[in-house]
C-alpha cells in the first residue's frame, strides 16, 4: 500500500475511493477495523460472529460509498453501519431462541442466554478469566441500547452528538442510557466483589 | 434460579438537568464555567456526589477491564481485480524483455558475431549469398584458359578455382576483418532485411488486396447470378398468373354467356372439352 496515503486524512481517502482508489480504501479499512471489531466482538461476544460483521460492514461501506455525505465521518458511519449490522445479527439470533432469559444461580454459574447465545458460557469468547470477562459479561446484560451508548462512548471516543445521529435519538436520551448502563453495571460488578478499591 | 426481569433495575427514564450535567462532566464535555458550577453543584448535594463517584468506578474499572483485551491485527483488505491481474512485464534496461526492438537487436547481435567469425554475404545474379569463407566466383563463359577438370561434371559445394591465373579469391584466412568491415557487413545485411521485410510485407498486401478483389468478384457474380434466377421466377410466375388470368376471363364470359343463353361453341376454347361426350351414338 502507498505510504502516501496513511498520512492523508478520511475525508480525502474517502474522496479517492470514491474514484475508484481501491488502496485509499484499503487504507481506510486498515485505519477503523480494529475499532470495528472490537464493537462488534462486544456487542455481539463472539469473535467469529464479530469477524464477519466487520468484514462485513466494510464491504457494505465501500458499496455505499457515494451515499455518505460527509467524508470526514466516515468513522461514525462505518460504526453505524456495524450497529446496525449487530442489531440484525441479534434479531436473527432472537428468531432462533425467542426468549433472552438470564439466569442467575450461585456464583460461577452466571450464564446469560442472549438469542441462543451464551455469554459466560465455555462456548462463548465472553468466558474470560480476570476482570476483561467479568466487564463483557456485565456489559451482555445491558439492554441492546445502553450497551451500544456505552460502548461507543467509553472505548471509541464518540460524543453523544455523534451517538445520537447514529442511534437517532437526542444526545439527551444517549446520556441517559449511559447513565442508567454505567449504573447498572457497576451494580453488577459490585455484586461479584469487584471495585475500583479491589483492583489497587 | 430466578428470571432477570432487566426492566425492573434497568429502565430508562428521563434524567434531570442535574444529571445530564453529571455524564456530560465524567467524560469532559464541560467547559470551564460549567465544570465549576457542577463541582459547586456536587459539594452541596450528596446524594449527587455519590452518584459522580459510582459513575466514576464503573468508568475506571470499564478502563481497566479494556486494558487486558488482545489486540486485533487488520485483516480486511479489497483486492483491485484490475491490478491484480495485469502481471508486471519483466524489463531490462529499462524497456520490456521481450519486445520487438530487443528482438531486432538481438537478431543484429548474432549477426555481427556470424560475420567475426567469417560469414560474408554476396550479391551473385541478382540474388544474395550467404557463405563462410572463398567467395564464390560468378557464373563466367568458359575460356579456352581455364582449365577444365572432371569434377565441373558433377555436383560439387567449392566452385571450381582456375588453377594458374584468372580470378584470385581472398579469403578471410588472408585478410582481417575491421570493424568497419563489420559495421559494413551489418550495415548491408539490415538493408537486405529491410528490404526483404518490405517485399514481404508488400506481396502480403498485394496478395490480400488480389484475393478480396477476387472475393468481391465472385460476390458480386454470385449476386448477379441469384438476382437473374430470381427475377426469371417472378417472370415465370407473372406470366403464368397472367395467363390463369385469361383463362379465368375467358371461363367468366362463356359462363356468362350460357346463363345469357348467348354462349356458342365457339367461345368455349378455354375448357377443354371431352370428345366422347359430345359425339352422338
Amino acid at each position: 500500500m502507498d505510504d502516501r496515503l496513511q498520512g492523508l486524512q478520511d475525508a480525502e481517502l474517502v474522496v479517492l475511493a470514491r474514484d475508484g482508489h481501491v488502496d485509499a480504501f484499503n487504507c481506510l479499512a486498515g485505519r477503523w477495523e480494529p475499532s470495528i471489531f472490537r464493537f462488534t466482538r462486544r456487542m455481539l461476544g463472539d469473535t467469529e460472529d464479530a469477524r464477519d460483521v466487520s468484514q462485513e460492514a466494510l464491504v457494505k461501506a465501500y458499496l455505499n460509498l457515494q451515499k455518505l455525505r460527509e467524508p470526514a465521518r466516515f468513522k461514525a458511519w462505518a460504526h453505524h453501519i456495524a450497529l446496525n449490522l449487530c442489531r440484525d445479527r441479534q434479531r436473527s439470533r432472537k428468531h432462533r431462541q425467542p426468549s433472552e432469559t438470564y439466569v442467575e444461580g450461585e456464583p460461577g454459574e452466571l450464564h446469560v442466554v442472549e438469542g441462543g447465545r451464551s455469554f459466560g458460557s465455555p462456548e462463548s469468547d465472553a468466558h474470560r478469566s480476570g476482570l476483561t470477562g467479568l466487564v463483557e459479561e456485565v456489559l451482555a446484560l445491558l439492554p441492546q441500547e445502553q450497551r451500544a451508548a456505552i460502548l461507543l462512548r467509553e472505548y471509541h471516543g464518540f460524543t453523544a452528538e455523534e451517538i445520537g445521529a447514529m442511534t437517532d435519538v437526542p444526545a439527551a436520551t444517549v446520556r441517559t442510557r449511559i447513565y442508567y448502563g454505567l449504573r447498572a453495571a457497576r451494580r453488577q460488578l459490585k455484586e461479584r466483589g469487584v471495585t475500583e478499591a479491589g483492583l489497587r | 434460579m430466578r428470571p432477570y426481569n432487566r426492566d425492573k433495575t434497568m429502565k430508562e427514564e428521563s434524567l434531570d438537568p442535574k444529571r445530564q450535567t453529571l455524564i456530560a462532566a465524567l467524560y469532559g464535555e464541560l467547559d470551564a464555567e460549567a465544570l465549576e458550577q457542577f463541582q459547586a453543584s456536587l459539594e452541596e448535594d450528596p446524594l449527587l456526589r455519590a452518584e459522580w463517584e459510582e459513575l466514576r468506578e464503573a468508568r475506571a474499572l470499564l478502563e481497566t477491564a479494556a486494558l487486558n483485551e488482545p489486540a486485533h491485527t487488520p485483516e480486511f483488505v479489497f483486492i483491485d481485480r484490475s491490478q491484480a491481474t495485469a502481471k508486471p512485464k519483466r524489463r531490462l534496461f529499462g524497456r520490456p524483455l521481450f519486445s520487438p526492438a530487443w528482438g531486432f537487436a538481438s537478431v543484429a547481435a548474432c549477426l555481427a558475431i556470424l560475420m567475426g567469425a567469417g560469414l560474408r554475404m554476396d550479391r551473385m545474379d541478382n540474388s544474395l549469398v550467404l557463405r563462410f569463407g572463398p567467395a564464390p566466383v560468378p557464373k563466367t563463359v568458359a575460356t579456352p584458359t581455364q582449365s577444365v577438370t572432371p569434377s565441373e561434371t558433377t555436383p560439387q559445394f567449392n566452385p571450381p578455382v582456375p588453377v594458374g591465373g584468372g580470378v584470385r579469391v581472398e579469403t578471410t584466412a588472408e585478410k582481417a576483418v575491421t570493424r568497419d568491415d563489420l559495421n559494413r557487413y551489418s550495415t548491408r545485411m539490415l538493408d537486405a532485411l529491410t528490404q526483404m521485410m518490405g517485399d514481404a510485407q508488400e506481396r502480403q498486401r498485394r496478395d490480400m488486396s488480389y484475393l478480396m478483389g477476387r472475393f468481391y468478384e465472385e460476390m458480386a457474380d454470385e449476386q448477379d447470378r441469384k438476382y437473374e434466377s430470381l427475377r426469371q421466377r417472378v417472370d415465370g410466375i407473372g406470366l403464368g398468373l397472367m395467363s390463369e388470368q385469361t383463362r379465368t376471363s375467358q371461363q367468366i364470359s362463356r359462363l356468362t354467356d350460357q346463363v345469357r343463353g348467348t354462349a356458342s361453341p365457339a367461345d368455349s376454347v378455354a375448357t377443354p372439352r371431352n370428345p366422347d361426350k359430345d359425339k352422338k351414338p
